[in-house]
């Protein structure tokens, strides 16, 4: 999901960079301090999660977990994204610079959605919380194929192309990122409940 | 009990779904070969480019030369216009594989500069006589056939030379890609997540001085 340097144009990067910047303020603005550990473990988890590629079939696949991070941080998802793809980009040429805008929008927007979407189910009781969580995972990812596809409709490819490409590609990571996002639900529900609550205020997410 | 069996049934589904293929960074390659600029785009070691598109450009003036895709092996074979070469510009290589992924490679004036003899002298093998007229317009005609003889030995030299060092190219491509493909090793990941949590404590402390 990571867009290289030099393939959008300065106005959608620009776009990206603007929309980001938007997600930084609300979710620095909406911080909680009890939720910084959580935030920190959530983006070194991120960061190493799309760094380690795993051999399957005849190419290799590796995790996004935006929507674990959707799950539990909310609008907080934003600086918590942008500090590990930042740090991709700086460390390893993931992605870049120019296009950290982009891509961390790309990723975190769905993420929020979903978290929007199904906060709610995370704390009712029975396999609500569990389908959440799947449900979760699993349009985070179909979500970032879209937008990047998106901002990927102003260059040669166009969006059909794109999206096409992308939702095939990831497919079965949207399959595996709701069954593991599944999973940390129905363990945090055991473990850390109040995790998943969260308040109805406008802080309804933390960082 | 009933995570462990959650957990392994999430690894089992993991191996059912191959997959094309995600990579971050896609790698491009190119060296002067015989009298043309070869291509390798690959986005590891087993996984080339297919059908990618590459788009030669001059590096000084942006002038695109010359719009190409690679073929199954994700090579492709340039042959530079004379004309671009007599400039002594440099050429720059852009690839892009689609799905947002892209990368080029920017080739000096001095590599192209062998193409540029190599490209003349062949030229100048096709017409003997013109290089002998301008070469050696004082001497007898007989020197036109000593030209040639030259040129075919020079010719035969050069072919030789080139299976010769055809493995070497080989392996220095494949030195080169494995090199561009070294992806983070545990050091590496291990050093991002230092940052992170040192980010963190930072955010931490000044929250907690502010507090």
């Amino acid at each position: 999901m990571h867009i290289s340097e030099g393939v959008l144009s300065p106005t959608v990067l620009i776009g990206g960079y603007a929309l980001t910047l938007a997600g930084l303020y609300f979710g620095l603005k909406k911080s909680d301090y009890e939720r910084l550990t959580t935030a920190a473990v959530l983006s070194a988890v991120f960061f190493t999660a799309s760094l380690i590629h795993v051999p399957l079939g005849p190419g290799s696949v590796h995790l996004i977990l935006n929507g674990v991070l959707g799950m539990l941080l909310g609008w907080g998802i934003f600086p918590v994204l942008f500090t590990a793809l930042l740090l991709q980009a700086v460390l390893f040429r993931y992605g870049g610079i120019a296009v950290l805008g982009v891509n961390t929008f790309d990723m975190a927007l769905p993420a929020l959605l979903c978290h929007y979407a199904f906060r709610t189910w995370f704390s009712a009781p029975g396999i609500k919380p569990i389908a959440g969580g799947f449900l979760c995972g699993f349009f985070s990812v179909a979500g970032a194929a879209l937008c990047t596809a998106a901002a990927l409709a102003f260059t040669d490819e166009g969006f059909m192309t794109s999206a096409r490409m992308l939702f095939l590609a990831h497919v079965p990571v949207m399959a595996i990122e709701g069954i593991i996002s599944a999973l940390i639900i129905s363990f945090l529900k055991k473990t850390r409940p109040e995790l998943l609550h969260f308040s109805s205020d406008t802080s309804e997410s933390q960082l | 009990m009933n995570n462990t069996f959650a957990t392994l049934l999430a690894l089992a589904l993991l191996l059912l779904f191959p997959e094309q293929g995600i990579a971050h960074r896609v790698n491009i390659f190119a060296f002067v070969d015989g009298e043309a600029v070869q291509i390798e785009c690959s986005f590891s070691k087993s996984q080339r480019v297919r059908h990618g598109r590459l788009i030669m450009t001059d590096a000084q003036d942006g002038t695109v030369l010359e719009e190409a895709i690679t073929d199954e092996q994700g090579r492709y074979r340039y042959h530079p216009d004379q004309a671009f070469l007599m400039t002594g510009h440099g050429l720059k290589i852009s690839l892009n594989a689609g799905e947002g992924h892209q990368s080029s490679w920017m080739m000096t004036p001095d590599e192209l500069q062998v193409l540029a003899v190599s490209g003349g002298q062949k030229k100048l093998a096709s017409q003997p006589n013109l290089l002998v007229s301008q070469a050696k317009s004082s001497q007898p005609a007989a020197a036109g056939q000593h030209g040639k003889e030259d040129l075919t030995m020079e010719q035969k030299i050069e072919n030789m030379l080139k299976n010769e060092l055809a493995p070497m190219r080989q392996m220095l491509v494949q030195i080169y890609a494995s090199q561009q493909e070294h992806g983070p090793d545990i050091k590496d990941i291990i050093g991002g997540i230092g940052w992170i949590i040192g980010l963190f404590g930072m955010a931490a402390f000044f929250k907690n001085n502010k507090g």
